[in-house]
């Protein structure tokens, strides 16, 4: 009993490079023992690299309501849902994370007078996020259709981000070499695969977007 | 006073860009040809060509005497160069892209930064820093100075407008009363003031010692440039049409003081404005640019 109570005071990862200086546990040709390590963790626990930053522009507006559901019943345009996790580069958690979230409507335009597609979220327990909105349009001037994130997290460095969609045709199908069309997308990182789904009312799309803080 | 075209200069590229020296009669541009010419007014003549070919230029600015250039391009670079010569005075190497470039009124300093990265105040004559301007969030999206030079004002990505000495980057003042980003700052011509606006569709005026917000004018979409006349009086209003920034919008010359004086002036240009500013003698001038010309409009 002793043995196994030990067993479980050590943390996956320590096992699992427990395991590989003890010649049990071999890595494949090609794959790192980070990639390893991070393999099946669902807190992470592994290092990973701080997600891009991207400008906040200029329509951030403070004090926007908590709301999860931005769409309104007739809204125009295709419903969208968006989850996530927050995370430090060490792969924690970032429980109570505030996740600012605003993007233009369906025309492109901006709610500047009230709080339409505006919203202010805390990441749950194991660092979840979710709200479900509407694809923004195409704000005149900007190439990209694309959500603007601000997030903050204790012990980490805020970070103002954007998310983009590989489905936007400005992408043309291929993101990776065509991100740079809009020379304000930083990485093509931030271009995330969109997953289309049937509804009782119709098309929908959905996208995963994790958010990685650097530590102070 | 109705705007009226001062002047047309006939250009070899469309001009894209356009800076105006505040004490002297020159003005720089930036072409679409990837060239910066400085000229003088009201002829055009070019006195220095400077090749940009392969920069992509994010900032662009000019010392109110026409001594200075600086122009920012989109991997980061910072040239800073003297326009009699066209010579390259120092080059400063940012994380990314800048946001904003912006001289003192005596042309010795420049404040610059990467998108998002704190205000950094640069001696022009040395090229080094003298001071950092706080870490807001999302850092700093309107800059300005005082005309004595001892403060400098800020609009920031955190919706706060502050206010700052230069000499030591010291925090003066806040005023936190905006929602949204402030896209436009601007000091009184005594420095007790600075006039903030942006997408809260007002014009906040805030002492400039302790924060206070004096008061508050609604305007009809954000302001996206301010700038106060040379004697004080007024101040030109240039508007952002929020809907499609791609669009032009108003131009307003406001009295400065408190009221509901109508505008002075109030002219939505045809075309979006390459440039413009007071001059030191008084004059509003806007510059519009066509394919083959900069047509100058003055506005008071």
């Amino acid at each position: 009993m002793a043995t196994d109570a030990r067993a479980e005071a050590l943390t996956r990862r320590d096992l699992l490079l427990k395991c590989a200086a003890m010649g049990v546990l071999t890595v494949a040709p090609g794959v790192s023992m980070a990639e390893a390590l991070a393999w099946g963790d669902p807190q992470g626990g592994s290092a990973r690299a701080a997600t891009a930053w991207n400008e906040i522009g200029p329509f951030y507006k403070r004090a926007a309501p908590h709301l999860a559901h931005l769409r309104a019943p007739g809204d125009p345009g295709l419903p969208l849902s968006v989850s996530g996790q927050i995370l430090d580069t060490r792969g924690q958690a970032l429980q109570g994370a505030t996740i600012e979230i605003w993007h233009a409507d369906d025309a492109g335009l901006y709610d500047l007078d009230g709080y339409r597609y505006r919203t202010s979220l805390v990441a749950d327990r194991t660092g979840q996020y979710a709200f479900d909105s509407i694809m923004p349009g195409h704000y005149p001037g900007r190439v990209c259709q694309h959500v603007h994130y601000l997030v903050k997290a204790e012990g980490c460095k805020p970070l103002t981000t954007q998310l983009y969609f590989a489905t936007d045709p400005v992408f043309a199908g291929d993101p990776a070499h065509n991100y740079a069309k809009d020379p304000l997308v930083q990485s093509v990182e931030l271009v995330r695969p969109v997953t289309m789904t049937k509804t009782a009312t119709g098309n929908a799309a959905a996208v995963t977007f994790e958010i990685v803080l650097e530590r102070l | 006073m109705q705007p009226t075209e001062a002047a047309v200069i006939r250009t070899a590229s469309p001009v894209t860009w356009f800076n105006l020296a505040k004490t002297t009669p020159l003005a720089a541009t930036i072409s679409q040809d990837h060239k910066l010419r400085i000229v003088s007014l009201p002829d055009g003549a070019e006195r220095r060509v400077i090749d940009l070919t392969g920069r992509d230029v994010d900032v662009f600015a000019l010392s109110p005497d026409g001594q200075t250039v600086a122009i920012g391009d989109h991997h980061g670079v910072v040239s800073i160069c003297a326009t009699d010569t066209g010579a390259l005075r120092h080059e400063l190497r940012l994380a990314h892209y800048p946001g904003l470039a912006v001289f003192s009124h005596n042309g010795a300093l420049l404040a610059i930064s990467a998108q998002g990265d704190p205000i950094q105040l640069i001696d022009v004559a040395s090229g080094r820093a003298t001071a950092g301007l706080g870490n807001p969030i999302g850092g700093t999206n309107a800059l300005a100075f005082s005309r004595d030079d001892r403060l400098v004002a800020t609009g920031d990505g955190d919706a706060v407008v502050r206010v700052y000495e230069v000499k030591g980057g010291r925090r003066v003042a806040e005023n936190r009363e905006l929602r949204m980003i402030p896209l436009a700052v601007e000091f009184s011509a005594d420095g007790a003031t600075v006039i903030a606006g942006g997408g809260d569709k007002v014009l906040l005026f805030v002492d400039a010692k302790t924060g206070q917000s004096r008061r508050s004018d609604k305007t009809g979409q954000p302001a996206a440039a301010l700038e106060v006349s040379p004697d004080g009086q007024t101040c030109a209003v240039v508007f952002m049409h929020a809907e499609d920034m791609t669009k032009p919008d108003r131009i307003q010359v406001m009295p400065m003081q408190a009221g509901s004086a109508p505008a002075l002036v109030d002219w939505i240009p045809p075309r979006l404005p390459a440039g413009g500013g007071w001059t030191s003698d008084g004059q509003l001038l806007v510059a519009l640019a066509s394919p083959e010309a900069l047509h100058l409009w003055r506005l008071r």
